[in-house]
């Protein structure tokens, strides 16, 4: 989309206006539990959950949230999540 | 073709660590607890986790816990689910104390099979990278015991049992508790035998390829059988048609599948029988 606020003010003025401030990335407090404890940690609202896992590098655990629903790798963070970490118990 | 990485980041960052768990001590009623569900479940494996609490500088094995599983005399499986609603009904005091892992070897040597070293890395994982204890139990009551840290790092860890005695009426109570528990939540894989098998009995499998069948086990009564859940039957048919995972293999560890055409009979996989028996024929 063109600025022509921009170009009018470059045209009078000479320079550019100065651009409005971006607002920050919002972010979603993510707290992991496993058997070993929580770890909480902040990420960008919009990541996805394959996202999540390879930055915890959980990439083969089931990932459940507090309804009991197994996450997709596709499904979006969009808000303050508990996730349990999980996988099958296999002895022999 | 590009090759496919084996993730290790476990093995670097749990490299310099020092173990946690030097020594664990099992209290008396835990240890009630853990003897009841391990002679319970008579011939079959059975696995759970375990309460591990930090008093006076040193970690004490406090309660153990078994989830609804499928058992074997070699084999014991817990689902994904089943291990996240464990962990979800976890009370918040007591978040990061249940980190034992442990399981029972019936009567065998308590030495770790590639299942288990296999299952411990994926635990691992799960566990956010975080060594946890080990614990693997029979029914003589020896025990192998490990802090797993990485797949090429376990720290031994010696295990003692509390000296104080317990009341005959706690015994009897924890042991009712452990029986109902049991019955519950555990579901024996059961084999649904054939026609052969019944026509020349039950025994003749027994004696003749032993109890390395992975299927072998005293309440094998082809007479008695009774299927309580289609899920967890396998068919045997005359032709030994197998479905679903049999356990692993005798001889080089490795895990059965489907594929394995002589472990209706012998916990052995095709290469090995191959290799160790050639002149073996399926009767």
């Amino acid at each position: 989309m063109t600025d022509f606020e921009n170009i009018i003010n470059t045209l009078n003025n000479g320079q550019q206006a100065p651009e409005a401030p971006e607002e920050p990335a919002a972010k979603a407090k993510i707290t992991l539990i496993s058997l070993n404890g929580s770890k909480v940690d902040e990420v960008t609202v919009g990541m996805t959950i394959g996202d999540l896992r390879e930055k915890f590098g959980i990439a083969d655990s089931t990932l459940v949230d507090e309804s009991s629903r197994v996450l997709s790798n596709s499904q979006v963070i969009t808000g303050d999540m508990k996730i349990f970490t999980s996988t099958p118990k296999q002895n022999g | 073709m590009t090759y496919q990485v084996t993730e290790c980041l476990s093995v670097l960052l749990n490299r310099w660590k020092k173990p946690t768990y030097e020594k664990l001590t099992i209290t008396a009623t835990a240890y009630v607890k853990l003897l009841a569900y391990i002679n319970l479940v008579g011939d079959y494996e059975i696995s759970g986790f375990g309460r591990v609490q930090k008093m006076d500088d040193e970690y004490y094995i406090t309660d153990f816990a078994i989830l609804k599983q499928t058992i074997r005399s070699t084999y014991a499986e817990i689902d994904d689910m089943s291990v996240a609603q464990f962990i979800m009904s976890i009370p918040e005091d007591q978040q990061g104390e249940w980190v034992l892992d442990w399981h029972s070897h019936v009567r065998m040597s308590t030495s770790p099979s590639s299942t288990d070293m296999d299952n411990y890395e994926k635990m691992l994982e799960a566990r956010l990278g975080t060594p946890f204890p080990v614990i693997i139990v029979n029914q003589d009551e020896k025990f192998t015991a490990f802090e797993y840290l990485s797949r090429n790092k376990q720290e031994d860890i010696k295990v003692y049992v509390s000296t104080e005695t317990v009341a005959e009426e706690t015994i009897r109570s924890i042991y009712a508790q452990c029986k109902e528990e049991v019955q519950e939540k555990c579901t024996q894989y059961i084999v649904q035998t054939t026609k052969k098998t019944k026509t020349q009995g039950n025994s003749w499998y027994k004696e003749y390829y032993g109890q390395h069948n992975p299927w072998y086990a005293e309440d094998d009564d082809d007479e008695e059988l009774v299927v309580e859940d289609d899920e967890d039957v396998i068919d045997v048919t005359d032709d030994a048609t197998i479905t679903g995972p049999v356990g692993h293999c005798e001889i080089c560890g490795k895990a059965l599948t489907s594929k394995d055409k002589y472990a209706a009979y012998y916990a052995v996989c095709n290469d090995c029988m191959e290799e160790h028996y050639p002149n073996f024929i399926l009767p």
